[in-house]
């Protein structure tokens, strides 16, 4: 806990010291949701039998997107990046100096990146619920929180495998840049999968970020309760309970190795 | 107590960077490099040890060797009594300073850097913020210390890095070539930190490679002389001087200089070499074990014989010399 409090203090630190970026990317959120909310406009009732199951709005359904995307993109990179930006700037050797593990390295690195997601995702929800109309009063928050965990430990499961491709490759891991573009194209952030034909549905059902996004929006936007959501949690708890000791595996191969060829703090 | 360090025909092989084809099966794998090759020596507790050697003699892999960063190839080491294998507790018994100054985080004061690097220690925060202000002061710059760790010149960067790898209280401190980057001012505010503060009052032992041959001499207890990845020599300096050429050189001006003198001389020094500048003038050569000894009967027969001393020079064997010899490469100047 005392590390965790230390990396948790060491990025605040380093982000407080570029209170520039930190207030843009908040503005950034105005632009995303305005956009999209103008999108939605446009759509109309054109949009809404595509969404029944959500309640037929489409800027409540793409809020919920891209509000929940950044926990994807957090959990993909966040890991392999914290690695990446120790061994450039040469701080890696040094942490790996003293008795922490790696893996307590990595994770602790992530942590602050989790937090900063889930203030933007509470902008995210408070502009479309205060401002543009967003109904998320009858959400069942007990059922979205357990959504969200398993979303985050089967998405930080790929983002460790992806840390380990960069503890040997450096540069250029896969994982990362193949299941972006899929949670984007194939993962229902911008549009219902049902639009999809018949086998890059198929091809979504692989992909955790579909239950996710399914099973948050009907949290939130229908409150449905935790019983109704039993098959995509399953699924998620599946995809988690593969993922994370599969990724703890490859990572410490990943470390194995690095130290085998003397490359744990190249870049 | 056990020594601070012992390796054991310590060798480490690198492969060749593959990328993605390391992980195909049955790929031809490239030839190996050998950065480590066969090290055996011993370090006391409390010793200032120097590990000297050329760029690229494998002194830095050693150096991650011994501190676990990688793994050996072949051989096995102990480092304050610790196996190799046994990282957490020799990680927790030392130290490690490197003359990379990007190991910190630059928008972060000293003390928030050190603050830092003292949790994952396992420093309490107590622990932290007391021993934090206490390796701040053996280093002197707990005056600027709330200060971002970018507007620090060099100097001070490396004594802050020296602070750090000593949160801890390490009974083992690593200095990977320390001054590389440092002007003479701050080499020589570094090399008094090192050895009065460090070595003498902390007692810590200290492991320091350098490629300076005069930072060794000024510096260190005993010294290694590595080269491509083996230990060529180690020893005091004496030691090391007395394997190239035992003895001192010498060389006298004589004016009157006769035949005679000569032969008188050759019965008790060895070598003896004659230039003669002009016929009254010539300079005599020779190299002694016991300098001391021998240099007053050398002197009674000089005189004795009618000549007189003009100038009269000795010069040990430079350690610039010893660590020619032992590497295969040309003296300065030569």
């Amino acid at each position: 806990m005392r590390k965790l409090l230390a990396f948790l203090k060491r990025d605040f630190h380093l982000e407080a010291s570029y209170r520039f970026s930190f207030f843009l990317q908040f503005f950034g959120i105005f632009f995303s949701v305005a956009l999209f909310y103008f999108l939605a406009r446009l759509l109309g009732e054109a949009a809404s039998p595509y969404l029944q199951a959500y309640g037929g709005d489409y800027f409540s359904f793409v809020l919920i997107g891209i509000a929940f995307a950044g926990y994807f993109g957090v959990g993909l990179s966040s890991f392999a990046n914290s690695i990446r930006q120790a061994q450039t700037t040469g701080t890696l050797e040094t942490m790996l100096m003293t008795p922490t593990r790696v893996s307590t390295v990595v994770l602790c690195s992530a942590i602050w990146d989790y937090l900063l997601t889930t203030l933007r995702v509470l902008v995210y929800l408070a502009l479309g619920a205060i401002f543009l109309g967003v109904t998320i009063g009858q959400a069942n928050y007990l059922a979205a929180l357990l959504v969200l965990a398993l979303t985050i430990v089967s998405c930080s499961s790929l983002g460790i495998i992806a840390a380990s491709f960069i503890m040997i490759l450096k540069r250029g891991d896969p994982v990362t840049w193949v299941f972006s573009s899929l949670f984007s194209l194939l993962g229902g952030v911008y549009y219902p999968i049902t639009i999809l034909p018949g086998w890059l549905q198929f091809l979504a059902h692989f992909l955790p970020v579909t239950y996710s996004l399914r099973a948050m929006r009907l949290a939130l936007l229908q409150g449905y309760p935790l019983s109704a959501l039993a098959p995509d949690l399953l699924a998620l708890v599946i995809f988690s309970i593969s993922l994370l000791p599969l990724s703890l595996l490859a990572f410490r191969y990943a470390v194995h190795r690095a130290r085998v060829d003397g490359s744990l703090t190249h870049y | 107590m056990p020594c601070a360090i012992e390796t054991f025909d310590l060798a480490k092989q690198f492969p060749r960077n593959q990328g993605l084809r390391g992980f195909i099966p049955g790929f031809r794998p490239s030839p190996m490099v050998t950065a480590v090759d066969g090290v055996s020596l011993t370090v006391e507790q409390g010793e200032l040890f120097g590990l000297l050697g050329p760029n690229g003699a494998g002194k830095t892999t050693l150096i991650k060797l011994l501190c676990t960063l990688i793994v050996p190839t072949a051989g096995t080491a102990r480092v304050n009594g610790y196996d190799l294998r046994q990282e957490a507790a020799i990680k927790a018994s030392v130290g490690l300073v490197t003359g990379d100054e990007r190991s910190f985080y630059w928008r972060l004061s000293g003390r928030q850097n050190l603050e830092f690097f003292a949790a994952l220690h396992g420093l309490s925060t107590d622990q932290a913020q007391r021993r934090v202000q206490q390796v701040l002061e053996l280093v002197e710059l707990a005056a600027i210390a709330d200060e971002q760790f970018q507007t620090y010149p060099t100097g001070m960067r490396q004594r802050l890095s020296i602070a750090r790898g000593l949160l801890h209280a390490p009974q083992l401190l690593f200095l990977d070539e320390p001054t590389k980057s440092l002007d003479p001012l701050a080499t020589r505010h570094l090399h008094n930190l090192i050895k009065n503060r460090l070595a003498s009052q902390e007692g810590v032992a200290i492991f320091l490679t350098t490629h300076r041959l005069e930072e060794a001499e000024q510096l260190c207890h005993r010294v290694a002389i590595m080269d491509q990845g083996r230990i060529r020599a180690c020893g005091t300096i004496p030691e090391l001087r007395a394997r190239l050429r035992p003895g001192e050189h010498y060389r006298l001006k004589i004016r009157g200089f006769r035949p005679a003198m000569q032969a008188a001389l050759a019965k008790l020094v060895s070598g003896l070499r004659v230039t003669f500048l002009d016929d009254q003038d010539a300079w005599l050569e020779f190299t002694a074990l016991n300098g001391e000894e021998i240099l007053s009967p050398v002197l009674d027969v000089v005189r004795s014989s009618g000549g007189e001393i003009r100038a009269l020079q000795s010069e040990a064997v430079s350690l610039e010399e010893v660590f020619a010899h032992l590497t295969g490469e040309p003296a300065y100047g030569e």
